[in-house]
């Protein structure tokens, strides 16, 4: 344990900001992490820790980045256009927000709901002149080489390149080129990018930001279809689990939703005590 | 030692299962059960409740050329070879998605796996016969081996989307392939000692124009994962790939039949040295 351990942080949508509260507690409680390995917005929470910046800042600018924004992300929170029973399901799965947005005769046709131009100009701003070797700590981060077919980790790419594949959730932005790879994030095909893990990065430990699995019964094509694929994510989550040494389940975030980003600072905050008191309990 | 054959889904590929068996039955092979997801559970429904497997052969083509049970899986169909039916169909499709749970309906699966299997029952097989399907409202893979043949085997075959769910005691229950492409697995709580994994080959379609192939393009992945997991629960497994084969037109049967046959000729030998190795 001496080297430290390899921390696997997930989370699908906007769930993955409970991972500033988690590295938090964790930088508090003084473990040591020998790498990051992340997907979704835990990889640029992840990149941000990495680099030893100040979690709560990053919490006021994710606020302010979805203040701002806010009439460019109309369809992540407010839903607007679906029917009532439509935006209950959407709020309850990601599979099935982006299976409706792209779902109709006019959308069929496109790529993705959100452009780049909408993040990149942050990205830059946070990330852009950042050398690898100025991150204390590796992030590797956890995409789908859509050219192979495979999950893959990113771990020498330039490190906003590494980021907008991390975030690149399929059918929300388009897909990122890095070289020969085209990527998109792993979030939709597990919460816990633990598919590329070896023996080498033991101890591996697992922050689990669980997702409750849409309680209403499937009824409408679209509804089948993305319930099967939510249903196939926890499987595939369940098997990867059996990779973790450690793995430490915030239970309380269960209740958010992947969508629900005006409430960041109570996903942190309630994130945050949840690891304290996980970790309490280990010590 | 029990020998159980566990069958995989593929749709028309599900043909050379066929195949499979007769190779390994001529090659005195014993089959003590069978299950089976999807197209594999059609065919091993069929070898268990005649075992005879040229009774089965007979039983199929009878059936191919009644019932027309070929569908179109839109999603895979270019825009540039067929763009009438891709447009008729993706438009007909989001009219219709708002009230309907699927495409198609049971229809034609149902009078086909009427001819395949009339009204017997799980309990008429004279090969131990398992059926696996999903239930959606729990997650968990149903193995069904009590009730009709055809009851079981529907909601085995219901591929989401394409076909309904099937209601059954309080579970909505859709294609084993969801979470057990090759039940191998479920197989092993059959009591099944060493078992013979049949994977239908099939890729994952890696081409994209919108966000909803990628999103199709990432759960196709998934599949290949959980397909993977299963797998390795096999003491043996042979993948039958058939190249330029359409898995959603029933009517090239021949083919995969021939394929399966020759490929597992190909494979008799090291299954027959590992069947020996565990003192079959």
């Amino acid at each position: 344990m001496s080297e430290g351990v390899t921390l696997v942080l997930g989370g699908l949508g906007i769930k993955g900001e409970a991972s500033i509260g988690t590295l938090q507690s964790l930088r508090q409680h003084k473990v040591k992490i020998k790498k990051i390995v992340a997907t979704g917005i835990s990889s640029l929470v992840g990149a941000q820790f990495a680099l030893g910046r100040d979690l709560d800042l990053v919490t006021d600018r994710l606020v302010r980045f979805f203040a701002e924004h806010e009439r460019y992300l109309w369809g992540l929170e407010e839903l607007g256009g679906l029917l009532w029973s439509r935006r209950r399901r959407a709020a309850g799965s990601f599979s099935y927000f982006l299976r409706e947005r792209l779902f109709c005769r006019a959308n069929l046709k496109r790529l993705n709901i959100l452009p780049w131009d909408l993040v990149e100009g942050d990205l830059e701003e946070s990330f852009g002149s950042i050398a690898a070797c100025q991150l204390k700590v590796p992030l590797a981060v956890s995409a789908i080489d859509l050219t192979r077919g495979k999950e893959t980790l990113l771990e020498e790419e330039e490190l906003v390149e590494r980021l907008k594949a991390g975030i690149a959730f399929p059918g929300l932005f388009p897909p990122v080129r890095i070289g020969e790879k085209e990527l998109v994030s792993s979030s939709l095909y597990c919460e816990l990018p633990l598919g590329s893990l070896t023996e080498a990065d033991r101890p591996i430990v697992v922050i689990d930001i669980p997702s409750a699995l849409s309680a209403q019964r499937p009824r409408s094509l679209i509804e089948v279809i993305a319930h099967v694929d939510e249903l196939r994510g926890a499987a595939i989550k369940q098997k990867f689990l059996s990779k973790a040494d450690r793995v430490f389940c915030l239970e309380v975030v269960k209740g958010f939703w992947w969508g629900s980003y005006r409430q960041t600072p109570q996903l942190v905050s309630r994130a945050r005590e949840e690891m304290d008191k996980l970790l309490g309990l280990v010590s | 030692m029990r020998i159980g054959l566990s069958l995989g889904g593929g749709g028309a590929r599900g043909f050379a299962h066929i195949g499979v068996i007769k190779a390994l039955r001529e090659a005195g092979v014993p089959i003590d059960l069978v299950n089976g997801s999807s197209a594999g559970a059609v065919v091993g429904g069929a070898y268990a409740l005649y075992a005879d497997i040229e009774r089965t052969i007979a039983k199929a083509e009878e059936v191919v050329h009644t019932v027309d049970v070929s569908y179109f899986n839109m999603f895979r169909y270019s825009m540039e070879s067929r763009p009438f039916l891709r447009n008729w169909l993706v438009s007909a499709i989001c009219d219709l998605s708002a009230l309907r749970s699927s495409i198609l309906s049971h229809k034609n699966n149902l009078r086909a796996l009427e001819m395949l299997f009339g009204q017997y029952e799980f309990s008429d097989t004279q090969v131990p016969f398992s059926s696996v399907a999903v239930d959606l409202l729990t997650g968990e893979t149903v193995i069904i081996k009590e009730g009709k043949l055809i009851d079981g085997v529907l909601a085995s075959t219901s591929i989401p989307g394409i076909f309904p769910p099937v209601e059954r005691d309080g579970r909505l229950l859709v294609d084993g392939c969801v979470l057990a492409d090759v039940p191998a697995r479920e197989l092993r709580q059959e009591g099944a000692e060493f078992v013979i994994a049949i994977r239908l080959g099939a890729e994952v379609e890696t081409s994209y124009r919108n966000g909803f192939d990628l999103l199709n393009y990432v759960d196709g992945l998934k599949g290949r994962e959980l397909t993977q997991w299963e797998l390795d629960q096999a003491d043996f497994q042979i993948t039958i790939d058939i190249p330029d084969f359409d898995s959603s037109r029933f009517d090239n049967y021949e083919i995969a039949i021939a394929q399966g046959y020759k490929v597992t000729k190909y494979a008799l030998p090291d299954l027959e040295r590992k069947l020996g190795d565990s003192n079959v």
